[in-house]
């Protein structure tokens, strides 16, 4: 299983990526929308992608729209890391062709059940 | 009185011309002849084994165990499963018979001992002679056939 | 979250708050710059959602009220002026403090709280607070909250409660990543689920979209685990499908009365009362006549006879739960027994309807077939038990010793649950109390020379099984000297047991300590490290039909590791035969079946090399080995068995197929039948030979070793 990691924040991107590994996925990072779309089209397959809402250059919400785009990764789930605040980024994800989403802060345990949830 | 003479119920078979007999206290039941399945690297003396009610049962050539050859497995040949006694435990196992004749009363008092002219072979399995009008019978002490080839090799 | 990335997170937060800085300063010249504006609140999102993340509570509260009146500027409700620029800088001056000292939750001081009523009254007419989610965002939580059923066992309350749930999924579920078998599988795991899928709005394949889900589902669920965890597994997709969850009655009707099909039809509103009634009447099946009559559609009828299946079932279940009975374990043992009997009878019976082609007879066979394998199962099943039982016997064998001995060795145990025959069980505790003595003793240091190496006082022991197909692996590991491998070798040339200049494997060396002679003598231990016994626990698993490794690692510690096979009763066998005798090699063992080709002729010795998969095995000739009277025939083929990564080939005259192997012990008298190790009852009721596989293949290379 390989997830794309997309979070502008590094600490964020990390800590994700360190979780997932100790479960014995594989990871890609990516710091926004726009790498993320680069790392799409990069070739690799990925089972599930993350990605943050909020990045500088291309945002999450963006960034999915135009992963759906891409015949490759259609059906591919996508979780969005949303915070508590912003409901309504939960809906706009949604409409985007987001899978779920993961609310932050969030325990390792959480994150784990969620990509089990859609993933795998 | 009946209970002065003790006596001792015996079956016996030929084995040759000779009529041995073993304790009828022991033999659980006479099969008639069947495949034998052959145990690589075993006793010699040791035919095989047969399968009997589920259990495999070894079965024994006591020809072989006096050092007179291997038994021809006819249609007259029978295996008598019996209680054999082996390093101090009891086990089941076949004994190769050419003939199966009867069972024999036999009173402790008639027997004799047998021969001390032992020259090995089949006379150290010896335990009594039977004598019943003109015609012997070898009593044997037949947990000694598992040992024998041990000894021997 | 993770202390290692706090630190990762404080820089990052430094770096995000002095670009904020700049930024600020930028927005004060141009103040209507929406890239600034933006740029900005990202910032502050940014630090605001990962601060708690990382431990730091407090400046992540903190940061939400500024991070509201800058989301209200960025939307345009409020102009950038010089208070917001102000705020924003006092705000991001005190979000540093607090992240430099460390301030990762508690109340806020004075400075902080005039700032948030600042922010406040800043916000004041241009933005709703977003504190409180509850009422705006859709999340399953708060759907949830509003709809909590009175009815909803708290979860713990013990009480199983059965759900109707039906699930029908919005045309475009997949478009959004979604997969709704994972859904099922989900519910599936909260406990007892029967589902039936509703395929009748698929269209016909020339109008079908590859990309639409057309499929509903009707489920029923019974759990303890209460609606909450049901519709989180829906969490999702809640918007995307229509969804119902209904409670049904209690599970548990005492009376032991199940719905009659009816009843849950209309419970079910599949149907209305009057034509109920009126198929009631009829002398048939209710189901056929609401069938016939299309008064239910067949997929509403195949959901409710789902759902009363289901409740006879969690019902029985129900019933049963906690409930068991102790059984001598005699008993169990007959039954074994006699279930091998049966399997071999079966096995004639089979053989005998194909000689018949009796196509009657030939069914019956079959069905019997199926029966005797799923009680075989079953009988099997029962004589299984947790190895855990044993573990725990020798924490007191580690605690006395080690203290005997003045070390401090620690046992860990994993993998308690992995089940084996009982026997097995039994017959493991002697080898395995040697095996951790003999670590104990030989392996693990005193502490002071653990010291003195750098490592830890105590030692530790691990004990842990774990399946490895149709075996179980038991691995007991110390952290000691580890094997001391040139003393073992000098002690096997002193002995005569290795020439003086013969070479020998790491593995081969270790194997050494298992011969008898290396093990009688006490002062070997104080050598090699260990060998006290070592040849009593080869002897006891091989007669289990199992195998002794051992890895080591100098100074780190020796594992020894027993492979064991899960039963002792039956195995499955492959069947071959030589001359006119059959033999059984286990197929646990066999990787392949391959002719031999005739230029790899065998030697004198009857030992050869073959090459398979580019790799060079020794081949045995099983007919020479067993001295197996007739004529070789000319095409013969070599089983090639694997015994932990090493191969070895038979050769045989022909394979003839697998074969349920009852396994009959041979008996004392059988001890010098090298090769053999047990016997089997065939279908036609004579016995074949098990062939000792690790013996054979032990002493095919012990062969090859003197060739070479």
């Amino acid at each position: 299983m390989t997830i794309l990691v997309i979070d502008d924040s590094a600490a964020i991107r990390q800590s994700i990526t360190y979780i997932l590994q100790q479960e014995g996925y594989t990871t890609v990072e990516a710091s926004d929308g726009l790498e993320g779309l680069a790392k799409l089209d990069g070739g690799d397959k990925f089972d599930c992608i993350i990605t943050d809402v909020n990045m500088p250059n291309m945002d999450g919400i963006s960034f999915i729209r135009k992963a759906r785009e891409n015949p490759k990764f259609k059906f591919t789930p996508i979780l969005v890391l949303t915070t508590e605040s912003q409901g309504s980024k939960m809906n706009e994800g949604k409409e985007a062709g987001a899978t779920g989403w993961i609310v932050k802060p969030f325990s390792a345990d959480k994150l784990l059940a969620v990509v089990k949830k859609v993933a795998e | 009185m009946a209970e002065r003479v003790s006596t001792t119920r015996y079956l016996s078979f030929t084995l040759g011309d000779e009529i041995y007999g073993v304790p009828v206290e022991r033999v659980e039941v006479v099969l008639e002849m069947q495949a034998i399945t052959r145990v690589p690297n075993a006793k010699p003396q040791i035919r095989g084994v047969i399968n009997h009610r589920g259990s495999v049962v070894p079965v024994v050539d006591p020809r072989v165990s006096f050092d007179a050859g291997l038994t021809p497995l006819g249609e007259e040949s029978s295996i008598i499963v019996m209680q054999l006694i082996y390093e101090g435990e009891t086990l089941t196992a076949g004994v190769l018979a050419d003939n199966v004749s009867e069972v024999l009363d036999l009173a402790d008092a008639e027997l004799e001992a047998p021969p001390l002219v032992s020259g090995g072979g089949r006379d150290s399995f010896v335990r009594n002679i039977a004598r019943q009008g003109e015609r012997f019978i070898v009593l044997l002490d037949i947990d000694a056939t598992l040992l024998a080839a041990e000894g021997r090799s | 979250m993770i202390d290692k990335f706090k630190d990762a997170f404080r820089e990052e937060a430094y770096e995000l708050l002095s670009q904020l800085e700049d930024i600020l300063l930028e927005l004060e010249a141009s103040p209507k710059d929406l890239e600034l504006i933006n740029a900005a609140f990202r910032a502050i999102h940014t630090i605001k959602g990962s601060a708690g993340m990382f431990g730091f509570e407090k400046p992540g509260r903190f940061a939400h009220d500024l991070e509201n009146l800058l989301d209200a500027c960025r939307a345009g409700k409020r102009e950038v002026d010089k208070t917001v620029i102000d705020l924003t800088l006092r705000a991001r001056d005190k979000i540093r403090a607090m992240i430099e000292q460390d301030e990762s939750e508690g109340s806020f001081d004075e400075e902080a709280q005039l700032l948030i009523h600042e922010f406040r009254a800043a916000c004041t007419g241009y933005c709703e607070d977003k504190a409180q989610p509850q009422a705006t965002a859709p999340s399953a939580a708060a759907q949830r909250d509003g709809q909590a059923s009175p009815s909803a066992a708290p979860a713990g309350a013990g009480g199983i409660r059965s759900y109707r749930i039906r699930l029908v999924p919005a045309r475009d579920i997949f478009l959004s990543g979604t997969r709704p078998l994972k859904l099922l599988e989900e519910l599936a795991a909260l406990s007892v689920m029967s589902a039936v899928a509703n395929f009748s709005a698929v269209p016909s394949l020339d109008t079908l979209d590859p990309e639409a889900c057309y499929t509903s589902w009707d489920a029923i669920l019974s759990t303890d685990k209460g609606i909450d965890a049901i519709r989180d597994v829906f969490i999702f997709v809640e918007d995307q499908c229509e969804l119902s969850i209904d409670e049904l009655g209690e599970a548990d009707d005492e009376e032991g009365h199940t719905k009659k099909l009816g009843e849950i039809l209309l419970e079910r509103g599949a149907i209305q009362k009057p034509a109920l009634d009126d198929a009631l009447k009829s002398q048939r099946k209710l189901g056929e006549v609401l069938i016939d009559t299309h008064a239910v559609s067949s997929s509403e009828l195949q959901a409710a006879l789902a759902e009363q299946d289901h409740l006879k079932r969690v019902q029985e279940k129900h019933v049963d739960t906690g409930s068991s009975v102790r059984v001598a374990s005699e008993k169990l043992d007959q039954l074994v027994d006699l279930v091998g009997e049966m399997v071999t009878l079966q096995a004639r019976l089979s053989r005998t309807s194909g000689e018949l082609a009796d196509t009657g007879l030939s069914s019956i066979a079959e069905q019997l077939e199926r029966l005797v394998s799923q009680l075989r199962d079953n009988a099997m099943s029962i004589r299984m038990l947790p190895i855990g039982s044993t573990f725990s016997k020798f924490r007191r064998v580690v605690r006395d010793l080690s203290r005997d001995l003045g070390k401090q060795v620690d046992l860990l145990t994993e993998g308690e649950d992995t089940e084996l025959d009982k026997t097995v069980i039994e017959r493991l505790n002697d080898p395995l109390v040697h095996i951790i003595r003999n670590s104990l003793d030989h392996g693990i240091e005193q502490p002071h020379e653990r010291k003195a190496k750098g490592k830890p006082e105590g030692g530790t022991i691990c004990l842990s099984a774990s399946h490895s197909g149709a075996t179980v692996e038991i691995r007991v590991s110390d952290d000691g000297n580890g094997l001391n491998l040139e003393a073992i070798r000098n002690k096997a040339r002193e002995r005569g047991i290795m020439g003086p200049n013969e070479e020998l494997s790491e593995q081969d060396t270790m194997q050494l300590i298992f011969r008898p002679s290396f093990s009688t003598a006490q002062n070997v231990s104080a050598v090699s490290g260990r060998g006290v016994g070592m040849d009593v626990v080869k002897r006891e698993i091989d007669a289990l039909g199992g195998g002794v490794y051992l890895e080591s690692k100098p100074g780190q510690g020796t594992t020894v590791v027993l492979s064991i096979p899960l039963t002792l009763a039956i195995i499955e066998g492959l069947l071959v035969r030589i001359g006119g005798e059959r033999f059984v090699i286990p197929l646990s063992c066999v990787e392949a079946c391959v002719e031999l080709e005739e230029q790899e002729g065998l030697s004198e010795d009857g030992s050869a090399l073959i090459h398979y998969r580019g790799d060079l095995i020794p081949i045995v000739d099983l007919r020479r080995s067993f001295a197996v009277p007739g004529e070789q025939p000319a095409l013969r083929q070599v089983v090639v068995a694997n015994d932990q990564g090493t191969r070895t080939g038979y050769v045989v005259d022909a394979v003839i197929g697998d074969y349920q192997t009852v396994i009959k012990p041979l008996g004392r008298l059988f001890k010098e039948a090298e090769g053999i190790s047990g016997a089997t009852i065939l279908g036609d009721g004579t016995v074949a030979l098990i062939i000792d596989h690790k013996r054979v293949s032990e002493a095919a290379r012990r062969q090859k070793g003197r060739v070479h």
